[in-house]
C-alpha cells in the first residue's frame, strides 16, 4: 500500500487572496503621516507575537514573520514604524494594487485597533532579520552605482540613502528594510511602483524612483536586496 | 448482441443491434476507458485527475448540461451580491487542457456486464470503469401539498444552482417591505448541511441594510445543525437573534418547526408551532441519491448508493464508482469539498486497478466555509480515514471556535470568498 497525501491540495488554499478588493485610497499627505507616527502608540512586543498566532499571520508569515515560501514576504526585523504604517494604509484600504492581493491583509487587519497593529509592529521588529534569501549578487557597475551614488541625470537619489548602506535601516520611519526579502517580492514590488498600482507612498516617495529604472535595474536591484543579510 | 437488463435501462426501447466494437477494442489491450456519469463537482474532478496521474486513461464525460452552477455561493446570487456567472462553468478546460472527451445526452441504460452506456441518442458507449456522480434527487412529492409545478413556480428550492436560483432570488429582490421569508429545511442527510443557515443567514444581511423590517424564519425538522454555535453567536451579534426585534429565527423540531404540509395557493406552512405565511417560501426538500444512481439500481434501501468505502467501489454493481452526493461515504458530509476529495482518491483507485498497483491509502480532507454576513464567516474542516470496519471516520477536525477576536470572522469570509475561486478552479480549469 503506497501513502496518498490527497490534503487540503492544490489549489484549494484559502489563503490566495483576490475577491472584494475595493479601489485603493490615496496615499497619506506629508502632514498625515507625521501625525500618524507621533501618535503611533509604544507597541508590547509579546502582546503582538499573540496576535500574531490569534490572526493566522503565521500561516503566510512564517511562526516568527520569516515565510517559509516565496509567496508571502518575510516581515520579521521589519523597522517597527513601517510594519505599523503599512498596516495602517491596508486597514484604511491605502494599500489595494487592483490585482485582488491586498484582500486577505485588508481583512485581517481590518478589526485591530491601532494599539494591536502597534503590537505587532513591535512584535516582528524584535525577531531576527531574515537571512539573505538569494545568493550574493553580482552587480553592474551601473546598478552598483544607482544604490550608492543614484543618477543625477534621472534625478534618483541613491537607494542607500534612504534604505541604508546594508539594506537593513529605513532612515525616515515610513522606510523599509529591504535585506533578504524575497526577490520575487522586491521585484513585484518595484514594478508595482512603477506601474502606479501601489501608490500608498506619501507625495510619491517610492513610485517617482521606480518610474526610472529599467526592468532590468529593477530585476538587478531585487536579487542584490535578497542576497544581503548576514 | 450486447443485452441490457430490464433493471439497468432506465427509458427507451433497445435498438437490437448494439455494438459488438466495445469488447473488441477491450479485447485488443486499448486504452482504459473510463466514463463519467454526470460532470458536475465529483464527475469534472474525477475526469481532470484521472487524466493529470494517468495520461493513458481515455476518459469521457456524458453530461445532461453543458453549463454547470456551483451550490457554493450560489446563496450570495439569491441575495444579489452574486451574479450567476461567478459561480458558472463549464467542461472546456477539460476538453481543451486535458483531453477529457465530452457527451452531452441523457443517459438512458447501462449494460453492467457489457460495460456499455446507452445515451438517448441510441449510441453505446464503452467502459472499463464506470464512475456515477449524480448528485442529489430532491423529493418533492414527499412533501404534502407540495408539487413540481409549484417548485418550479413560488416555492422554489434554490438547492440545485441555475434557473432555481434566480427564480429565488427575483422574488427575494423583490420582497416587500417588512416582508417574511419561510424557510423549509430538509431532515437528514441532505446536500451542504449549512446551506439553509447560510442561506438565511446571507438573507438577514440584505435586510440589516435594505428592509429592516423584514425577517426570516427557519422551519426545521431537526434540533441541531452544523457549526450552530458559530452560527447562533454570530446571529447574536448581527441580527438580534434570540430578541423580539430578531431579523432571524429557526424553529427546532422540538419548537414544532417539522413541517406537515404546505399550501402553494396561500403561500403557507403547516406545523405544530402553527401556520407560517410567507411573502416567500423556499421548501428545500427531503433528498435522496440522484435519480441516474436509482434508476440503474445502484441504491439501497436508504435510496443512498452503498460502497466501498475506500474505494468507492459500488456494492451493488461490477466496475461502478459512486462519487460525490449520492454515496454513503461514512462520516463525510454531502459536500461539494468531499465530492472533490472522493474525485482525487478514487482517480489513484483506478489508476491503481488498471495498471495492476496496489491500492492507495485512503485519506480524504472537507472544508466548508459559510458567511454568517459578507464580512463575517465561519468554517468546519475535517481530515478522514477508513478505519478497520471499512468506514469512513474523521481524525482531525475543528469548527471556528466562538470567541472575542473580532477580526477572525473577517478574515474566514475572506477565506470562503478565495476558497470559492480556487476551488472551482480546481475542478474546472
Amino acid at each position: 500500500m503506497k501513502p496518498i497525501v490527497i490534503a487540503l491540495a492544490l489549489g484549494l488554499t484559502a489563503g490566495a487572496a483576490t475577491a472584494g478588493e475595493s479601489a485603493a485610497e490615496p496615499a497619506l499627505g506629508t502632514g498625515e503621516l507625521a501625525r500618524l507616527f507621533a501618535e503611533m502608540p509604544p507597541g508590547d512586543a509579546e502582546n503582538g507575537a499573540a496576535l500574531h498566532q490569534e490572526y493566522w499571520c503565521s500561516s503566510c508569515h512564517g511562526p516568527s514573520g520569516a515565510a517559509q515560501s516565496r509567496n508571502y514576504p518575510s516581515v520579521a526585523g521589519q523597522v517597527e514604524s513601517y510594519t505599523y504604517k503599512v498596516l495602517q494604509d491596508y486597514r484604511a484600504h491605502r494599500r489595494s494594487e487592483g490585482d485582488g492581493r491586498s484582500a486577505l491583509m485588508v481583512a485581517s487587519v481590518q478589526k485591530l485597533t491601532n494599539q494591536e497593529l502597534a503590537d505587532l509592529a513591535a512584535y516582528y521588529a524584535s525577531q531576527p532579520r531574515p537571512a539573505p534569501s538569494g545568493p550574493k549578487a553580482k552587480l553592474s557597475e551601473a546598478t552598483l552605482a544607482l544604490i550608492t551614488k543614484g543618477d543625477p541625470q534621472r534625478l534618483l537619489t541613491p537607494c542607500a540613502s534612504c534604505h541604508g548602506a546594508d539594506g537593513a535601516a529605513g532612515v525616515r520611519p515610513e522606510t523599509p528594510a529591504l535585506a533578504g526579502l524575497e526577490a520575487e517580492y522586491l521585484e513585484h514590488t518595484l514594478l508595482q511602483y512603477r506601474s502606479g498600482a501601489r501608490a500608498n507612498d506619501t507625495a510619491k516617495g517610492m513610485r517617482f524612483f521606480a518610474q526610472q529604472l529599467t526592468e532590468a535595474e529593477i530585476k538587478e536591484l531585487a536579487a542584490y536586496y535578497a542576497g544581503l543579510g548576514e | 448482441m450486447t443485452r441490457i437488463s430490464r433493471r439497468n435501462l432506465i427509458a427507451g426501447a433497445l435498438a437490437g443491434s448494439a455494438s459488438l466494437s466495445a469488447p473488441m477494442l477491450w479485447a485488443q489491450g486499448a486504452a482504459h476507458r473510463v466514463v463519467i456519469l454526470g460532470g458536475g463537482i465529483g464527475g469534472a474532478t474525477a475526469a481532470k485527475y484521472i487524466r493529470m496521474i494517468n495520461p493513458e486513461a481515455e476518459v469521457t464525460i456524458i453530461e445532461r448540461d453543458r453549463t454547470y452552477y456551483t451550490c457554493p455561493r450560489s446563496n450570495d446570487v439569491i441575495t444579489g451580491v452574486l451574479d450567476l456567472d461567478t459561480i458558472t462553468f463549464d467542461l472546456s478546460s477539460h476538453r481543451n487542457n486535458y483531453g477529457v472527451k465530452t457527451i452531452y445526452d441523457e443517459v438512458v441504460g447501462v449494460d453492467f456486464d457489457a460495460h456499455l452506456v446507452r445515451t438517448a441518442d441510441g449510441s453505446d458507449v464503452p467502459y472499463d470503469r464506470l464512475i456515477v456522480s449524480p448528485g442529489v434527487d430532491l423529493m418533492i412529492d414527499q412533501v404534502e401539498g407540495h408539487s413540481h409545478q409549484a417548485a418550479e413556480t413560488v416555492m422554489p428550492h434554490g438547492w440545485k444552482a441555475g434557473p432555481q436560483t434566480m427564480n429565488l432570488r427575483r422574488q427575494f429582490l423583490n420582497l416587500r417591505p417588512g416582508g417574511t421569508v419561510v424557510i423549509v429545511a430538509p431532515p437528514n442527510p441532505f446536500r451542504c448541511p449549512p446551506g439553509p443557515y447560510e442561506r438565511a443567514s446571507m438573507m438577514a444581511d440584505h435586510f440589516r441594510h435594505h428592509n429592516p423590517t423584514a425577517k426570516v424564519i427557519i422551519l426545521d425538522p431537526k434540533n441541531k445543525f452544523t457549526k450552530q454555535g458559530p452560527f447562533t453567536k454570530g446571529w447574536e451579534r448581527l441580527y438580534g437573534y434570540g430578541t423580539e426585534n430578531a431579523l432571524l429565527e429557526w424553529v427546532p423540531e422540538e419548537q414544532g418547526g417539522g413541517v406537515i404540509s404546505v399550501d402553494p395557493e396561500t403561500m403557507s406552512v403547516e406545523t405544530a408551532a402553527g401556520t407560517f405565511k410567507g411573502d416567500l417560501v423556499n421548501v428545500i426538500p427531503p433528498m435522496q441519491a440522484g435519480r441516474l444512481a436509482k434508476a440503474l439500481g445502484l441504491t439501497n434501501e436508504t435510496n443512498w448508493c452503498p460502497v466501498d468505502q475506500a474505494t468507492f467501489a459500488s456494492t451493488l454493481a461490477p466496475d461502478v464508482h459512486v462519487i460525490g452526493d449520492s454515496c454513503i461515504a461514512g462520516a463525510m458530509p454531502k459536500s461539494g469539498y468531499a465530492a472533490n476529495s472522493q474525485a482525487k482518491m478514487l482517480a489513484h483507485v483506478i489508476r491503481s486497478e488498471l495498471q495492476g498497483q496496489p491500492l492507495p491509502v485512503p485519506s480524504f480532507a472537507n472544508a466548508c466555509y459559510s458567511l454568517v454576513a459578507e464580512d463575517y464567516g465561519v468554517s468546519i474542516a475535517a481530515i478522514y480515514a477508513v478505519n478497520e470496519e471499512g468506514k469512513i471516520v474523521s481524525t482531525a477536525g475543528g469548527v471556528s471556535a466562538i470567541d472575542d477576536k473580532p477580526n477572525r470572522p473577517v478574515l474566514e469570509a475572506v477565506y470562503q470568498k478565495n476558497w470559492h475561486r480556487t476551488f472551482a478552479a480546481d475542478v474546472f480549469s
